[in-house]
C-alpha cells in the first residue's frame, strides 16, 4: 500500500472505515495492494502465490454494493494474505511443501478465509512457511527464507513467518497464521507485530493442514490491537468441520476493549520463564511489568517439563501424519525437516501417552493458578531475530540450538491451548520484541483489554518499517 | 541405584542407532545413508527430551488428554 494516497490508513479497521464512508475505491485499493506485492516481494519474499482475479472480482462486488447502498461487512475491503497451509479454494495447497504440489486443488476456502471475506476482508494471497509448519524460522528449502523486514540478514521468527513479515513490511495490514508451539508469537515477537493465539479449539482450523492435531490452533497477525480483536470475532463460532471447534456461544471482544484494567489482577510469570533471556527481552517484559504496575509472580509448575512433551507430542503426531510420504517420499523433504519428522515418527507409544497425561496434569495445575490471577505475562521469545545463519546461541552459559530454543517461553502455554497475544513492546534502537499476555482458557477478551491499554500507554506498538537493514 | 530413565539416557550411539534402524524398518521407512546418521543424531535429542516427561509420576487416575467424541 505505499504508493496509495491512503498511508495514513494504517491499519484494516481504518480502511474499512474509509470504505464505508466512501472514501477509497476498493477496487483500486487492491490493485494497489496487489501491485506493491508484486514490486516490493521480490526482496521480501513473504508471498508464495497472489489471487488477483478472484481479489480484483470481490473488490469490485464490494464497490458496487457500496454504490448500491447495500450494507458492507465489518471488514469491507481489507486486503488480507494467509500462510499456505489455509486452503483457497481453486489453488493447490502448499504447507510450504514440495509434495503437496502435486495435490489436487482445493474444492474450498478453509472456513477462517470464509468467514473474513464474509465480513468483507479481500484475500490477496498465500504466505510463506516453514515445511508443513515444523519450524520457528521460515527457512524454507523449496520456497527460500522469508527474511526479517527489519533487518534482512535475520530471520523472520516461524512457522508463519510470511505472515508476520508481510504484516511487518506493510504488505497488507491482516494475515493468518497457525500456531503449534508457537508459530504465530514467535514471528510476531521478532517481526514486531501483533501475533494471537487463540484458546485451543476457539477458532476452526478446517481447511487449514493439520501438524499435530492435538495442539495446532489458527490466529491472526496485525498492526493494531483492535484489528486482531475485529478479526478474531468475525472469525469465532462453532464449525462442524473441525472436530476439536468449540460449541460455546462466541464471546465478541471489540465492545470491551477500551474497557480499562483496573478490575483485572495480573501477575509475571516466575521460574521457567525468567530464566535465560537476552537483556533486551528481560528489559521489554520490565517495561510492561511496570506500566501495569505488577508487583506479583507466579509460577507454573513443572513447564520446563510441559515444554518438552509439547515437544514429544508434536513430533509423534506430525511424522505419523506425514508416515506415508516419509516412507515413499522422504528425499523431496525439505532436510530442516526430514530427520526430524523421521526420528519422531520412532518414538515409542509409551512416551507420547506419558506426554498427553502430562498435559492434563499440568492444565489441572494452570486452573488453579487462574484462580488467584487473570492475566499472566511472559516474554515471546528468550532473544531478538537470530541470524539466518546462526545455528547456536547462548543461554544461562551454554551453548542451545537456536531453532528449537525459540519455542523457550512460548511452548508450555500453547501446550495447554492458553489464550495469548504477543504483543509488540515499543523499545528505541532495538530489534522487534514480543511479550505475551495470557489468560485463563476463553477469556481472550480480557487478554485484549490489556493490550488496547498498553497501546494507548504508547508501551506496545508495531515496530516503524523503515525498509532498510538495521545494522547488525 | 541407577532409575529406568537413567538407563535410557545412558544408552550408547550404538544402541541408539541399532533401535533406529530396526523400528525404520518395522515402520516401512527406508533410511539412506547420508539421511541415517542425523535420524540417529535427532533421536538421541529426543531421548533427553523424554526423559524429564518420563521421570514424573503422575497420579493412575490423570487420563491422557486425546479427546474423543462419539
Amino acid at each position: 500500500m505505499a504508493d496509495l494516497a491512503m498511508a495514513s490508513l494504517t491499519d484494516a479497521t481504518a480502511i474499512a472505515a474509509a470504505v464505508h464512508q466512501g472514501d477509497i475505491q476498493v477496487q483500486a485499493l487492491i490493485e494497489a495492494t496487489l501491485h506493491d506485492i508484486n514490486e516490493r516481494d521480490r526482496a521480501l519474499n513473504c508471498f508464495t502465490s497472489t489471487v488477483a482475479e478472484r481479489a480484483i472480482k470481490r473488490s469490485q462486488a464490494i464497490d458496487q454494493a457500496r454504490q448500491a447502498g447495500q450494507p458492507l461487512g465489518p471488514l469491507a475491503g481489507v486486503p488480507f494474505a494467509v500462510k499456505n497451509l489455509f486452503d483457497v479454494a481453486g489453488e493447490v495447497t502448499l504447507a510450504g511443501a514440495k509434495i503437496n504440489r502435486q495435490n489436487p486443488p482445493a474444492t474450498q476456502d478453509a472456513t477462517a478465509i470464509a468467514r473474513l471475506e464474509q465480513a468483507g476482508a479481500i484475500l490477496v494471497g498465500a504466505l510463506n512457511m516453514d515445511e508443513y509448519a515444523y519450524g520457528f524460522v521460515t527457512v524454507n528449502h523449496h520456497y527460500g527464507a522469508t527474511p526479517n523486514p527489519h533487518a534482512p540478514q535475520r530471520v523472520a521468527g516461524g512457522s508463519s513467518g510470511g505472515s508476520a513479515a508481510a504484516v511487518a513490511a506493510q504488505l497488507v495490514p491482516l494475515t493468518l497464521g497457525s500456531d503449534t508451539n508457537g508459530s504465530i508469537r514467535v514471528p510476531a515477537g521478532l517481526c514486531g507485530v501483533y501475533g494471537l493465539k487463540p484458546t485451543y479449539g476457539r477458532l476452526s482450523r478446517a481447511g487449514a493442514a493439520l501438524f499435530s492435531a492435538s495442539l495446532d490452533h489458527i490466529g491472526p497477525f496485525a498492526r493494531s490491537v483492535r484489528d486482531v480483536a475485529l478479526s478474531f470475532d468475525v472469525m469465532q463460532g462453532a464449525d462442524p468441520r473441525d472436530p476439536v471447534c468449540t460449541e460455546k456461544a462466541p464471546t465478541p471482544t471489540l465492545p470491551t476493549l477500551a474497557q480499562g484494567i483496573d478490575d483485572l489482577k495480573i501477575a509475571l510469570l516466575g521460574d521457567h520463564f525468567e530464566r535465560g533471556m537476552q537483556p533486551e527481552i528481560a528489559s521489554a517484559v520490565d517495561s510492561v511489568a511496570t506500566a501495569l504496575g505488577i508487583s506479583q509472580k507466579v509460577v507454573l509448575p513443572e513447564a520446563a517439563r510441559a515444554r518438552a512433551a509439547a515437544y514429544l507430542i508434536t513430533a509423534s503426531e506430525g511424522s505419523q501424519l506425514h508416515l506415508s510420504r516419509l516412507q515413499t517420499r522422504l528425499m523431496e523433504f525439505d532436510p530442516a525437516t526430514r530427520d526430524r519428522f523421521v526420528a519422531g515418527a520412532l518414538i515409542p507409544q509409551s512416551w507420547y501417552l506419558q506426554a498427553q497425561r502430562l498435559r492434563r496434569w499440568f492444565r489441572d495445575q494452570v486452573r488453579a493458578v487462574f484462580e488467584q490471577v487473570d492475566i499472566l505475562i511472559a516474554p515471546t521469545t528468550p532473544c531478538v531475530a537470530p541470524l539466518i545463519t546462526q545455528e547456536t546461541m547462548m543461554i544461562e552459559g551454554r551453548s542451545v540450538l537456536v531453532r528449537p530454543h525459540l519455542g523457550l517461553y512460548t511452548q508450555p502455554l500453547s501446550f495447554i491451548g492458553l489464550p495469548v497475544l504477543s504483543v509488540p513492546v515499543a523499545q528505541a534502537g532495538s530489534l522487534p520484541v514480543g511479550v505475551q499476555i495470557i489468560a485463563a482458557p476463553y477469556q481472550e477478551a480480557k487478554v485484549l483489554r490489556i493490550a488496547q491499554w498498553l497501546e494507548a500507554q504508547g508501551i506496545v506498538a508495531p515496530a516503524a518499517y523503515k525498509n532498510r537493514a538495521i545494522a547488525d | 541405584m541407577t532409575t529406568p530413565h537413567e538407563t535410557v539416557s545412558e544408552l550408547s550411539r550404538a544402541e541408539v542407532q541399532t533401535y533406529v534402524e530396526q523400528t525404520a524398518k518395522l515402520l516401512g521407512l527406508s533410511l539412506p545413508a547420508e539421511v541415517e546418521p542425523q535420524v540417529v543424531e535427532n533421536f538421541v535429542r529426543l531421548i533427553a527430551i523424554a526423559r524429564p516427561v518420563l521421570e514424573l509420576e503422575l497420579p493412575d487416575t490423570i487420563e491422557p488428554a486425546t479427546t474423543f467424541e462419539p
